[in-house]
């Protein structure tokens, strides 16, 4: 991923604007990777990520027009945002008796392919408070610079980092709580 | 410094990524769908003629949709509910629209029907395919072939229609633009000719029996391998899978099994049509289903000492079964003895082995025909044979000597072999030197002739024979003198 502000990715995005389809495919081709991830540690399968995964995209060309490009990462926070809220449906959809504030305690069920480290790891990650848990996973999973992470949590880089750090410690406890070897 | 822990979530958050066939897959459904929002949206709800409108809510008032179902139904693909709406809203879109935009709207449907066929083959793989099969269960795989196997004809067809069309009111740059999609279509189904026609899947049902499925051509095989994992009774019936119903075939099932399968849906014997090619969804030629039990005919039974063969004609092809016991009446259990053989003849032939000697036996037959009638018997019963325990009783022993030669004679009061030794000492002793002439032959009245004899000797004999049941009797010794 380019760490800076490049003028490629501003003239995709100016480009999928105006209706070009192969521009948006670039975007994509740039971005599944990513965001694929983050979704796939939030969903408890792979089908469902994958869904979620294609309806944000679309999502994202029917708004992009709305879209105003400032920098590589302000693309990324729109994207997170649109993500958020198709998670957020699909949990609604899923655990309807689960209230919003409550998600982030959800316990799901952890499907065979999130099994051993995977699933465990996931099961610790989702323990803790949802600030902590997206920044783990837009780290680790979506490796996203702080740079990156700041313009997608909208907070500025050193809180990102800060918070990454006691993110971690807190993982640390709980996974030490259960004996798990570090 | 990264941490461990650092590391351990690197590590970790690598494993399961997107592979490459997902993300085609991703993308072709993506770029369907924004193809849709791009120029097929604005055509029906911005720049509608109030006519099409009218017709649009008329069609809708029809069918009985609300306007969600437009929205739903444009993503439909073959094999969905929706799709016929889908079809029927182009086609109403196509009868309103102005004449010089028919036949861009035209095109459009037809790139839709091939982007509907790409769709449904992303989910073969080409590459790299295994990875999605892991990641889905084989019974989605196989539907999702089955979908293709229905895509790519119908979206083919739909593009040629569509050429025969533009060919007919001469829009040249259309039929060329259509020529480029049937290329790209024919492509496709080359690149996925192995995915769609051959497919095999193994299946092994809880009894451990395997079952091969192929699919060749459009059509599906099943083949079992029957592993004799002890003897328990198969039991072939026509599976109707409840998601699929046009899907049936016939396989071979434990016995255990099947009050399951009935309580899905499926029926004993073979399926009816056989295996039924869903492509001919237009004539529906059932045939009438058979409900007549066989008729079971001329019941038989030819016993031994501890071996029965029972024998019985059907007037139409079925299975054969028989159940039997010691005990009267039969009730027929799941502990009562049965034989069965599965392949389905009118003369019916049934052996029951290792039975007791001098002993009643009561049995039923039982046929089932290939839809499943099955005709049972009243008891019958058989007596087995006393063994025969008593020896031949040899009487009448006689000789008559020449030079050379001698002819042994005697009687025995049942049928019995045949056998000679003879020496020239006495006592004779029967021993492996001894030398004997012998005959196999069941007979009552023996004559064994005795060669190669010396002149003028007296030579020392014993006769013996024994039954079938293998008892022996012998003579004395007797003696007679060569001349």
């Amino acid at each position: 991923m380019h760490q800076e502000n490049n003028q490629e990715l501003k003239t995709l995005v100016e480009q999928a604007q105006n209706g070009s389809k192969h521009a948006f495919k670039e975007i994509f081709d740039s971005l599944n990777d990513k965001f694929f991830a983050y979704i796939f540690s939030r969903t408890s399968n792979r089908d469902d990520a994958l869904d979620i995964c294609q309806e944000s995209f679309i999502d994202l060309w029917k708004s992009l027009k709305r879209f105003r490009y400032k920098s590589d990462q302000s693309l990324n926070g729109f994207i997170f945002i649109i993500i958020k809220r198709k998670l957020y449906h699909y949990y609604k959809d899923k655990q309807k008796i689960i209230s919003l504030d409550k998600l982030d305690e959800k316990q799901l069920i952890q499907p065979i392919e999130k099994q051993n480290d995977y699933g465990y790891m996931l099961k610790h990650i989702d323990t803790l408070t949802s600030n902590h848990q997206d920044i783990i996973r837009l780290r680790y999973w979506s490796q996203m610079t702080f740079n990156e992470i700041a313009a997608v949590l909208n907070i500025t880089e050193s809180a990102a980092k800060v918070r990454h750090h006691r993110a971690l410690q807190k993982l640390k406890i709980n996974l030490s709580k259960n004996n798990y070897a570090i | 410094m990264p941490s461990n822990i650092e590391k351990k979530l690197k590590e970790t958050a690598k494993t399961n990524p997107l592979t490459k066939n997902e993300k085609n897959m991703l993308w072709t459904k993506i770029e369907i769908s924004i193809n849709k929002i791009n120029d097929f949206k604005p055509s029906i709800f911005v720049n509608l003629s109030p006519r099409f409108v009218f017709a649009l809510i008329m069609i809708l008032a029809i069918i009985g949709a609300s306007v969600a179902t437009v929205a739903a139904s444009n993503d439909a693909g073959p094999g969905d509910i929706l799709y016929s709406i889908d079809l029927a809203i182009e086609k109403v879109q196509l009868a309103l629209s102005k004449e010089e935009n028919k036949d861009n709207l035209r095109l459009k449907f037809a790139q839709e029907r091939l982007m509907e066929a790409q769709r449904a083959l992303a989910f073969q793989g080409d590459d790299n395919s295994a990875s999605i099969i892991t990641s889905t269960s084989t019974e989605n795989n196989f539907k999702r072939i089955r979908k293709a196997n229905k895509t790519l004809p119908s979206a083919l067809e739909r593009l040629e229609k569509t050429k025969e069309l533009l060919e007919r009111k001469g829009n040249e740059q259309g039929v060329e633009h259509i020529n480029g999609m049937i290329e790209e279509l024919t492509e496709l189904a080359e690149n996925h000719v192995s995915d769609l026609d051959d497919f095999e899947m193994e299946i092994e049902d809880e009894n451990g029996i395997k079952s091969e499925i192929n699919n060749y051509r459009n059509k599906i095989k099943v083949k079992f391998n029957l592993n004799n994992s002890g003897n328990k009774e198969k039991v072939i019936i026509c599976h109707v899978p409840p998601d699929n119903p046009e899907n049936a075939h016939t396989i071979v099932i434990a016995e255990p099994a099947v009050p399951a399968h009935l309580a899905h849906g499926d029926y004993l014997g073979e399926c009816v049509n056989g295996v039924q090619d869903n492509d001919n969804g237009d004539n529906n030629t059932t045939s009438t289903p058979d409900v007549t039990a066989p008729a079971i005919l001329n019941i038989s039974s030819s016993v031994s000492t501890n071996t029965a063969d029972i024998a019985w004609e059907t007037d139409e092809a079925s299975d054969s079964l028989v159940w039997y016991s010691t005990t009267t009446p039969l009730i027929v259990s799941s502990d009562t003895l049965f034989v069965n053989l599965s392949n389905l003849v009118t003369t019916h032939s049934i052996s029951l082995l290792n039975l007791n000697s001098s002993t009643t036996y009561y049995f039923i037959v039982s046929s089932l025909d290939s839809s499943g009638n099955k005709a049972t018997s009243t008891e019958y019963s058989f007596t087995t044979l006393t063994p025969d325990t008593t020896a031949p009783i040899i009487s009448n022993i006689s000789s008559s000597a020449s030079t050379n030669t001698t002819d042994i004679i005697w009687e025995t009061n049942e049928e019995s072999d045949s056998i000679v030794w003879y020496s020239t000492t006495t006592p004779l002793i029967v021993s492996s030197d001894t030398l004997f002439v012998d005959s196999s032959n069941l007979i009552t009245n023996h004559t064994i002739p005795l060669s190669g004899l010396s002149a003028t000797t007296t030579y020392y004999f014993i006769v013996g024979s024994a039954d079938a049941s293998d008892n022996k009797a012998t003579s004395t010794e007797l003696s007679f003198t060569t001349l």
